[in-house]
């Protein structure tokens, strides 16, 4: 893994962050202050980003590449869109890493340590938690729906498997 | 129903929800600002807050009752916690209600509507959406990680018995 801070002239970075809908919202006086707290991160393919049990809290924004998310070493979802956020559960409930996230190819993201918002003050603070607390809210409504469809599945496949054993 | 707006000078409700694991970490003075837009209900038992398939904009905090959710008329779960939170689903997605909540008991909620919301002044709507979602997203991680939890174990028992 190699780590850079952010550099805020660094136009084309830039671009792609402003396609991504949180920093897309973000008006143009804040975007420099949130973006200045964060770092750009290059993960080599088959690396780890997160490890389940691990207590760090920073949030990540997937710029390029795919990783995929486990759970005792089972997969339980990929990350692949632009602007993907992951790590966020972290931020929100101070609670240790639900699952271990890999790179499965080159992986460019760029990365928020939980106190950021901390360090924001006044409106500006409260506009980032309301930003940021509501894409949070929008990728875990969608993981949930994900989720709910996958355990539906899996309920299907319970069954015909148990049908099949007698 | 009845339906009352929210009085921020109401001391019974500002103590309950500063007792709410999502707002104890919050100055009173946010909470008011917060609830500018909220009202305050109460179901007698019996009722219906939200139906499964319709739209609206309303998000609900429990004060204090107790409540049932059905989807498709089985019973999938239950609300009783001072703060649980219900219908946020539909503020965040826009999606239609996908279960119904009735009243088990005499039951007392905050409802929040994302109109009202939009209507107040910048700075209020700001501090009303940072709480809100703030709240949103603690009750949606308890639920993704339960969910998750729920994936991996289906996934080892079916890898098990196609062994």
């Amino acid at each position: 893994m190699k780590e850079i801070p952010f550099d805020p002239n660094d136009r084309e970075t830039l671009t792609r962050l402003q396609q991504m809908p949180i920093f897309g919202a973000m008006d143009e006086e804040r975007l420099p202050k949130v973006l200045g707290m964060a770092m750009l991160r290059r993960y080599e393919k088959d690396e780890t980003i997160i490890t389940e049990g691990d207590t760090d809290q920073a949030v990540y924004f997937l710029i390029m590449g795919r990783c995929s998310v486990s759970i005792e070493g089972v997969n339980v979802n990929a990350i692949s869109e632009i602007g993907d956020v992951f790590g966020e559960m972290g931020i929100i409930d101070q609670k240790p890493r639900s699952a271990t996230v890999r790179a499965e190819k080159p992986v460019l993201c760029l990365v928020l340590d939980s106190e950021f918002i901390e360090r924001l003050e006044g409106v500006d603070k409260l506009a980032a938690e309301a930003l940021f607390y509501r894409i949070f809210s929008e990728m875990l409504a969608a993981r949930i729906r994900d989720a709910n469809a996958r355990i539906l599945y899996l309920e299907e496949k319970l069954e015909e498997c148990s049908m099949d054993n007698f | 129903m009845r339906e009352v707006p929210f009085d921020p000078a109401n001391d019974d409700i500002m103590e309950r929800l500063k007792s709410v694991p999502a707002f104890d970490s919050l100055p009173e003075s946010h909470i008011r600002e917060a609830m500018r837009a909220a009202s305050i209900r109460r179901y007698e038992a019996g009722e219906t807050i939200i139906q499964e398939g319709e739209f609206d904009n309303q998000v609900f905090f429990l004060i204090f009752g107790q409540l049932k959710i059905t989807v498709q008329d089985t019973e999938v779960g239950q609300l009783k916690r001072l703060g649980d939170v219900f219908g946020e689903m539909g503020i965040i997605d826009g999606s239609p209600r996908s279960a119904t909540i009735t009243t088990e008991k005499t039951s007392l909620v905050i409802s929040l509507d994302d109109t009202a919301i939009g209507s107040l002044g910048e700075t209020s709507k700001i501090f009303t959406q940072a709480v809100m979602y703030r709240v949103f997203a603690e009750v949606l991680a308890v639920r993704l990680r339960g969910a998750n939890q729920k994936i991996t174990e289906m996934q080892t028992e079916l890898n098990e018995l196609k062994e």
